[in-house]
């Protein structure tokens, strides 16, 4: 037996086991077919916590000639102790290989001391080949579980777990299409209860991801807040090369368009941290832009600085020119210097904002207007744009990985109370007139981390009730 | 988005600090006109406010979320703010920086006592009586006390480099110049020691804190048969196969009728393919297989289809309905069709 737990997805064909896989595995790139087959060759993943490998899983061909490989290993009369010698006997006969390949590559790891796990989607009465298939996990004398695949409307649930009993130590259900982490770690559970050598380290994988979750939790509600200041502040330079090259009719358009961009970037970099890289996303944005106050004109100074910025800056080229004097006078003139020149600085620096304007040194000016397009002002927008980022983070963690249909994004800020509402306005007034503080982004970033906390929560409890189905 | 990014403080810091360093010791051993450097005033620059400034660092721990001014450094957006590993990567960083200032001062002072000539003496206006200095120096001295005694000053020493300005006297620099390995254990043991120490603790609490790094990998490439329906489904000519023998496949016992020859799938698999094998003997020309819709084709089905083509049969695939028809099974079929030339008819009732 290996010293850490390895199971193969095994059963008959189209039962879903590579659906379970991929979301077992949190990875939307486990190829799955509608068609039955779709898996010709044994896939292996392993799961490592910081180095350490906790689990493998490997997804397995399924049977298709079960009853011809039982009917071969029953050909001599073996006691139950030798049936895992009589597998073994099987897959050394090199003609084997290309007789039962399916079934070579599935037995092969488990008889190399990797535990079973069973799929059926039970939709119909056990055949002989089913039960073919589960005499021979049975020969093979490994751990083994069943794993009922609620795929079809039309179940044999009742006649499958009587048969399943016979031949497996646990039975479990599990939906791929559905299952979240503690639907995830109730099977975890159950695989750890089927060899005491495999138990601590399965344990240990299920704590760990719980674990990653609220660490993923925290990070991502850091990166909510960061996205949601920057677009409620987002504005755009205007320049003729930017209406060049941006494709679009109007500043409005261009907007619109750098929003769109921000929006994809942050949902398609969520979607690959988390499993999801090959999920197509439909996210059609429409934002209230309040077209009458988007235009802005800025002035600045010098080659980029803003009048603030210049007031700053000649202030301090002022205390400093101010405090060589007090350095000469050994400290005699008690810091005259340094405060008279920051004085005399910042007032210079006044007055050349006003002088600058219109006036170059050679051909270069020393002072212009700059336009740009933003910030949304409008009252909407930060709502909008919160619970845009809010569902679409809910939609993606509860997505199990073999779903394969597109994440379509609809999103309503109603739900939020009015303190909620004007919270959220506060903060955004704040940001677009300059007053945000340390303080109102940890205040932000708590807030998200409770409304995902909460929504979330709910969502898997009611997962982790119905998880203990079976 | 930053918050996710790997942080890395510039290299030009380290190497700012440490001029800083070099600088600092170098003003603060400058000789003043009396040629006596005061060393209560080196050792409170050099080790004193240092250890203060430990301290503080210490305190700044507990404020949350700080030390957020090196955003501007790290070029990080204003609304940046660090995870819990990140934040303790920054204390250490910059606690780093502090080193590197030290080594600054420790380099020059070593090079000094080595190329000059390095008087030191004590002065001050509140602090007249040698006993007082000597309880101090002696309270400093107790971290190295035991193992490096001549870092501790004695009264001898106190008594002859005691100076004043009004007093010309220049002393005697055998005396003067025994004070550098106070200074040296206080600059190694208050200014160095602490950041070193601190630097380690924030280093490790950030590794304490990192989020654990979940890797599923997949190890062996997921090798798959997506079957694209390159042909169309052979289409059925009724009058061919009204009359053609029928082979029931996995039909259960209930479903076999008298006009079923075989129906294979079930039970015994020796037994069975004796009988298909038999009956393979005298093959008819057309031969329908009536399969369950609900159960997915198996290439032990397939090797018997191979088998009677081979035998000259030419094959047709008739679904039987045990429930609703889903779309994975009816796709399943098709391919399944497709991969094996059988003509589709019409699913049975």
């Amino acid at each position: 037996m290996n010293n850490y737990p390895h199971f193969c997805v095994v059963g008959h064909p189209n039962q879903g086991k590579s659906s379970i896989v991929s979301t077992l595995v949190e990875n939307d790139s486990v190829e799955i077919g509608i068609e039955s087959g779709t898996t010709q060759k044994n896939a292996r993943f392993e799961f490592t916590i910081d180095g350490k490998l906790l689990l493998a899983l490997t997804d397995t061909p399924g049977f298709q000639r079960s009853r011809q490989v039982l009917a071969w290993l029953q050909q001599d009369d073996v006691s139950p102790a030798q049936r895992p010698n009589r597998i073994r006997a099987f897959l050394a006969e090199p003609e084997h290989a290309i007789r039962f390949p399916d079934e070579v590559q599935l037995l092969t790891p488990i008889m190399a001391g990797a535990g079973v796990i069973y799929i059926t989607d039970a939709a119909n009465q056990p055949t002989a080949a089913d039960e073919a298939e589960m005499e021979i996990l049975r020969w093979t004398g490994q751990p083994r579980m069943a794993v009922i695949n609620p795929i079809s409307q039309n179940v044999a649930h009742q006649q499958w777990q009587m048969t399943l009993n016979q031949f497996f130590q646990w039975v479990r259900e599990f939906n791929p299409m559905t299952a979240t982490l503690p639907a995830r770690q109730v099977l975890l559970r159950a695989m750890a209860e089927l060899s005491t050598d495999w138990t601590f380290l399965l344990d240990q994988l299920s704590q760990r991801l719980a674990e990653r979750d609220q660490q993923r939790l925290a990070a991502v509600s850091l990166q909510l807040a960061h996205y949601w200041c920057e677009q409620v502040n987002r504005r755009e330079p205007l320049s003729k090369l930017t209406a060049l090259f941006s494709q679009t009719n109007s500043p409005e358009d261009y907007l619109q368009q750098r929003l769109d961009k921000a929006e994809g970037e942050l949902f398609h970099q969520l979607a690959k941290n988390w499993g999801h890289g090959n999920t197509p996303l439909a996210l059609n944005a429409a934002w209230d832009l309040d077209s009458d106050t988007l235009m802005n004109t800025e002035n600045w100074y010098l080659w980029g600085l803003k009048q603030q910025d210049l007031l700053l800056a000649s202030a301090a080229a002022g205390a400093a020119a101010g405090s060589l004097i007090d350095l000469g006078l050994s400290g005699a003139s008690f810091m005259l210097g340094a405060v008279s020149g920051g004085i005399i600085g910042s007032t210079t620096g006044w007055l050349a904002s006003k002088q600058l304007t219109g006036k170059r040194l050679g051909w270069i000016p020393l002072a212009g207007k700059k336009d740009y397009v933003g910030p949304v002002r409008h009252p909407n927008f930060p709502l909008v744009l919160m619970a845009r980022a809010l569902t679409f983070t809910q939609l993606l963690w509860l997505r199990p990985h073999a779903q394969r249909t597109r994440l379509t994004l609809q999103a309503q800020a109603d739900d939020w109370s009015r303190p909620q509402q004007v919270q959220l306005l506060n903060w955004a007034k704040a940001l677009q007139q300059n007053k945000w503080k340390a303080k109102q982004q940890q205040a932000l970033s708590s807030w998200i981390s409770e409304q995902l906390s909460t929504q979330l929560t709910a969502a898997l409890n009611e997962e982790q009730r119905s998880a203990w189905r079976l | 988005m930053q918050t996710v990014q790997k942080l890395k403080l510039p290299q030009w810091l380290a190497w700012l600090a440490f001029a800083g360093g070099l600088l600092l010791g170098a003003a603060a051993l400058a000789y003043t006109p009396q040629g006596r450097i005061n060393l209560l005033w080196l050792w409170w620059l050099w080790a004193g406010l240092p250890l203060l400034g430990s301290l503080l660092a210490l305190g700044g721990f507990l404020l949350p979320n700080q030390p957020l001014w090196l955003k501007s450094v790290l070029k990080l957006s204003p609304y940046w703010q660090p995870l819990p590993h990140q934040r303790w990567w920054l204390l250490a960083q910059i606690n780093r920086l502090w080193i590197f200032l030290a080594l600054g001062i420790l380099l020059v002072f070593l090079l000094l006592l080595l190329f000059s000539d390095l008087a030191f003496g004590w002065s001050s206006t509140l602090i007249t009586q040698p006993q007082v200095v000597i309880e101090i120096t002696q309270m400093i001295s107790a971290p190295w006390q035991f193992f490096w005694s001549q870092a501790v000053p004695d009264l001898q020493l106190i008594e002859q480099t005691r100076f004043a300005r009004i007093e010309t006297s220049t002393g005697d620099f055998q005396e003067a110049s025994r004070w550098w390995p106070f200074l040296l254990a206080s600059l190694l043991f208050y200014n160095l020691l602490p950041r070193v120490v601190l630097t380690l603790f924030c280093g490790w609490k950030s590794r304490q804190l990192q989020p654990c790094h979940v890797e599923i990998q997949a190890t062996k490439t997921h090798e798959v048969s997506i079957l694209k329906p390159t042909t169309a489904l052979q289409q059925p000519a009724v009058d061919q196969w009204q009359t053609a023998v029928k082979i029931g496949w996995q039909l259960g016992e209930t479903a076999a009728t008298p006009t079923q020859p075989l129906n294979l799938g079930e039970g015994d698999w020796q037994k069975e393919e004796d009988l298909w094998q038999a009956w393979l003997q005298t093959p008819p020309q057309h031969l329908v297989w009536l399969v369950v819709a609900q159960q997915p084709p198996l290439n032990e089905l397939a090797d018997k289809i191979k088998q009677a083509a081979e035998a000259g049969c030419y094959q047709a695939l008739q679904l039987v309905s045990q429930g609703d028809l889903e779309e994975r099974h009816l796709m399943s079929w098709q391919a399944f069709a497709r991969k094996y030339q059988l003509v589709w008819l019409e699913s049975a009732a």
